[in-house]
């Protein structure tokens, strides 16, 4: 994996939960999700996503379960789960103060 | 709750191992594909879409890994797959597996059965409760430098008995004597131990049936005909039959019943030297008649005395206590003007904690047990040896598969960790097998060690401080011989030879030059053990055979008991004299007929009477104030012996100076005495003692010398001889009766025979027991003799496993020197020069291995120079001996290899892989 820059872990954390909040999607699509979100301007690294989805598994945010995607082929879908909701709004509000913060501190240079 | 339920996932995830790694597989290959096609949208070829895709996603064996890395069960996985694998290659070599394991089994099986031993006599509390509050009483002599001892008297006992803040009881040291239970048909050897009323009261114990001595009721003296078996007598003798409670035990002169069976595992305060039977001191003028003076004197010190502090009495406060009550007794002893104070001067009370019992057989065996726990890590070390050196094989054997894996990619720290899983499977099985067979070994190692009639009473129990050794030897014999071979096959620099058939690796000389070293290291250990075996052999050979002054080998030596039969001598003030002097005369003229039946039976060259013989457990009152010309002569304690007519004759001894006692000297004729060489050189500056006369003590009557013997060893070849005093038996009646029979030169006789003179002399005498000076010899060297077995035992392991280890190492050699061997013998070389090659290397193993062992042995005989007996550790023929079985070892270890290399068929060699 390299180094793990964990602002960066965390954030990626964080985009998943959200992009999860709004129904289960699979690895592809949460991919896709984020891309066309932001405007195409964060693209997800491959290679990250799908670690960063198994840990978000184990620590028990997200949960998964098989089912067939739009294709009908086998896909592994991820959904919140109670304490992921909890999580990402904790998660929200503390990346809103920080990117507030790191604004104030910006504007006032 | 989250962290259960994380941990849940965890486990399961290991269970469900293949599952999970499948729909790992499908999921990521599903984002593969979308990412294909995406790419293939956006105008991109098939076989570039796939290009890009794989850039993107990364090696799909690295993703997963990283997946399987977040389930944070991958240091348990890999060594789950490491411990699998190890267990694969086991077993598809079981008879490289079975020897390691046997090998690793013999060297911790060793080792835990000798810790064990040691343990259980060194360190093992006495099996009482609260053992800790103990304490065991010593006197320290203040003026001579010698160790405290803790014997003590009677007399003095009792006037410690009233000392504050402790409950002392008083023992004996057990010693064997015959008993003759109800019931049975001739008497048995038991080992006996006198005890005070407050011995099981003070040491807190419980029955296992029955009652104890003193417990609960009271105890007078001469009126308590009672006894108390041990457990292991219960269980051995009587196969624990209850009935045993309330039958009777006739103990010398005094029939006893037995009213009650000890604790489990009991075996009294002596550890080492366990009793089988506890009868009252309050009893011992019946059991022993001729005892009083034993009970009543200051100087018989045949008790030890241990005790227990009352609550709250710390071990300093205790001292002092008994320290004041010991001083007290000694200043109204002198305040009286008693001759016993004496006894008591220049000497203080030492009071340890006594929760290993009365140790004085402890620190006889301290040594012994040492140089075995060193013998003992020496075959560990032995065999984690030959075990490194069949790791090393097998390292070089996975030489090419090993470069192979390091090729790939995996990490050296994988590979290591590869082969310490091996290592350490290997380690558990053989420490499991070690533990096991340590459990069976124990109880042989002790066999071995009581030697002598004197069994050592243990118990011999896995406790965890023994598991704890057995793993530790276990957890470092895997380090010691899985480390270095890991090291080395994770490093392997191999070549391997494009082109060639197969592809055979040429193996690094490192490998070779470690299989060397490790088996010529085990060369030496054996070399050392060898030395030690031959030493100890040695010691044991001199000390059997050494010079006593006398004739020993098949001399018989009888104890009887005489005052059972009715020939008591009272003391002088308990009797008139007349009485006394008509005892005398009985005594004598008993002494007379046994020696006169005696020397009528076929085979007996020589007979006659002594009190306490030779090498006997003997309690005699020697005497520290011999007058001389009416000054009393400062030479230390002067021993005395009572013995009848012929006495030098029969012992073979010899005579400086002077005449042998003969009918001459009788009952109501001047006193006379021989003394020995050593008394003479003290008592009389000139050594002229013949004739000259001296006073045993203040109150005796002038003795006349008659006659010097040269000195006669009666404590064993290691003791000096003290001054000796014999009188006549005529003018010094003892009814502690030795007759000493030495049978014909060239004749034998039997003990059988012996008893059946003496109870044809009187039917109601009884012999105690009847032993040859071989036999109580062997019983006094039992220590050098443990040794000598134990050692001689642990070398013939050692040479075993040193050649079954050269012998692998060798066979491996000539196996990977094959083709070399082919193209010599194609190039015309003779069976005998192959052969040759292979003795030529065994030779440089073993010559090195010999060097290096010498010069250890050399260090290491220097520690048990102490027990050696007139043999010096760097003795030639042994290091001879030595340097022969070493070569022997090497011939027989080489022997199959040689024959291997020697029938080598050129053609199928050069074929070899």
């Amino acid at each position: 994996m390299g180094e793990s820059n964990d602002l960066l872990q965390g954030t990626l954390d964080l985009l998943i939960l959200r992009t999860l909040r709004s129904g289960a999607r699979h690895g592809w699509a949460i991919a896709q999700q984020i891309r066309n979100a932001s405007d195409e301007s964060l693209l997800v690294q491959q290679g990250s996503l799908y670690p960063a989805l198994h840990r978000l598994e184990h620590q028990g945010w997200i949960e998964a379960s098989w089912g067939a995607s739009e294709k009908k082929r086998r896909a592994k879908f991820y959904s919140l789960t109670a304490a992921g909701r909890k999580r990402l709004h904790a998660e929200t509000t503390k990346w809103e103060r920080l990117s507030a913060g790191v604004n104030q501190v910006l504007a006032e240079g | 709750m989250r962290l259960l339920a994380a941990l849940k996932r965890r486990f399961l995830s290991l269970f469900r191992r293949a599952q999970t790694e499948d729909s790992l597989r499908d999921e990521l290959q599903f984002h593969y594909d979308h990412l294909v096609e995406h790419h293939i949208a956006g105008g991109a070829t098939f076989s570039e879409a796939r290009r890009q895709a794989r850039l993107e996603l990364g090696s799909l064996p690295q993703l997963q890994e990283e997946c399987r890395d977040s389930w944070g069960v991958r240091a348990l996985d890999e060594v789950t797959r490491d411990l699998r694998l190890a267990l694969r290659s086991m077993a598809v070599r079981p008879g490289f597996t079975s020897v390691i394991v046997a090998t690793l089994a013999l060297g911790i099986g060793v080792n835990t059965a000798i810790f064990s031993l040691a343990d259980a006599v060194l360190l093992e509390s006495l099996p009482v409760p609260n053992a800790k509050e103990l304490i065991l009483l010593k006197r320290q002599d203040t003026v001579n430098e010698r160790p405290p001892t803790p014997s003590f008297s009677l007399p003095l006992f009792d006037g410690l008995r009233s000392t504050e803040g402790v409950d002392l009881f008083a023992a004996s040291f057990g010693y064997e004597t015959e008993v003759a239970f109800e019931g049975a048909e001739s008497p048995e050897r038991v080992r006996l131990q006198g005890v005070t009323k407050e011995f099981f009261p003070v040491l807190g114990l419980q029955p296992q049936l029955g009652r104890l001595l003193g417990v609960g009721e009271e105890v007078r003296r001469g009126a308590y005909p009672y006894a108390v078996i041990s457990d292991r007598l219960f269980r051995e003798r009587f196969g624990s039959d209850r009935n045993v409670v309330g039958t009777s035990v006739r103990v010398n002169n005094a029939a006893l019943t037995i009213i009650g069976v000890g604790p489990y595992g009991f075996e009294g305060v002596t550890p080492g030297a366990g009793a089988d039977i506890w009868a009252p001191i309050e009893m011992w003028e019946q059991i022993e008649p001729g005892s009083e003076v034993l009970l009543s004197s200051y100087g018989g010190v045949w008790l030890t005395v241990m005790g227990r502090r009352a609550p709250g009495v710390g071990e300093d406060s205790a001292a002092a206590a008994l320290q004041l009550s010991y001083s007290r007794i000694e200043e109204s002893l002198e305040a009286e003007g008693s001759p016993d104070a004496r006894h008591l001067a220049n000497r203080v009370l030492i009071a340890e904690p006594g929760r290993l019992g009365v140790d004085v057989f402890r620190q006889q065996y301290v040594k012994p047990l040492n140089v075995l726990m060193g013998v003992a890590i020496l075959i560990w070390a032995l065999s984690c040896a030959n075990v490194a050196a069949l790791f090393l094989i097998r390292a070089s054997q996975r030489g090419h598969e090993t470069s192979l894996r390091a090729a790939l990619g995996a990490p050296r720290a994988r590979l290591v960790r590869q082969w310490l899983a091996e290592s350490f499977l290997l380690a558990a099985l053989g420490g499991v097998a070690g533990v096991l067979l340590a459990r069976l070994a124990a109880p042989a190692l002790v066999y071995v060690a009581s030697t002598g009639g004197n069994y050592l009473t243990l118990d011999l129990s896995m406790d965890w401080r023994l598991l704890t050794i057995a793993l530790t030897a276990t957890a470092l014999t895997a380090v010691a011989f899985g480390v270095g071979p890991a090291l080395a096959a994770s490093a392997a620099r191999f070549r391997t030879t494009p082109g060639t058939v197969g592809a055979r690796s040429i193996e690094s000389g490192g490998y070779r030059r470690a299989r060397t070293v490790l088996v010529g290291a085990q060369v030496a250990v054996s070399v050392v053990l060898t030395i030690a075996a031959g030493l100890m052999l040695q010691t044991v050979s001199n000390l059997r055979s050494a010079d006593a002054g006398y004739e020993t080998g098949n001399t018989w030596s009888l104890r009887i008991p005489v005052s059972q039969a009715g020939y008591e001598v009272p003391r002088g003030d308990q009797a008139p004299d007349e009485e006394r002097q008509r005892a005398g005369a009985r005594l004598q003229a008993l002494v007379g007929q046994l020696r006169e039946r005696l020397l009528a039976t076929p085979g007996v060259g020589g007979a006659t009477t002594t009190a306490c013989g030779f090498l006997a457990d003997c309690i005699s009152v020697p005497s520290t104030s011999v007058l001389v010309d009416g000054n009393e002569i400062d030479v230390g304690r002067v021993r005395e012996e009572v013995v009848g007519n012929g006495f030098v004759d029969t012992m073979g001894g010899h005579l400086l100076a002077g005449r042998e006692f003969d009918a001459g000297d009788q009952a109501d004729g001047p006193r006379v005495v021989i003394i020995n060489e050593t008394a003479a050189k003290a008592f009389f500056e000139d050594s002229r003692a013949l004739g000259r006369t001296f006073r045993w003590n203040k109150e005796s009557d002038l003795m006349e010398v008659v006659g010097i013997l040269e000195d006669i060893n009666h404590d064993g070849p290691r003791q000096q001889v003290p001054p000796f005093v014999y009188f006549p038996s005529a003018q010094r009646p003892s009814d502690l009766l030795t007759v000493v029979v030495r049978p014909a030169s060239g004749s034998a006789v039997s003990a059988n025979a012996l008893r059946k003179a003496v109870t044809e002399v009187d039917p109601r005498l009884n012999v105690q027991s009847i032993t040859t000076y071989d036999e109580r010899m062997d019983s006094h060297i039992r220590f050098e003799l443990m040794l000598q077995r134990l050692v001689t035992a642990f070398g013939g392991l050692a040479l075993l496993l040193t050649t079954v280890g050269l012998s692998g190492v060798l066979g491996y050699s000539v196996s990977q020197r094959t083709r070399e061997i082919g193209v010599r013998m194609a190039l015309g070389a003779r069976r005998s020069a192959v052969v040759r090659i292979v003795i030529r290397q065994t030779a440089t193993v073993v010559a090195a291995g010999l060097a290096a062992g010498l010069a250890a042995a050399w260090a290491a005989s220097q520690l048990i120079e102490s027990m050696l007996f007139e043999v010096q550790p760097n003795d030639l023929r042994i290091v001879a001996a030595a340097a022969f079985v070493a070569a022997c070892t090497g011939l027989v270890a080489a022997f199959v290899p040689a024959l291997r290399a020697a029938n080598v068929q050129p053609a199928t060699a050069l074929r070899h892989e």
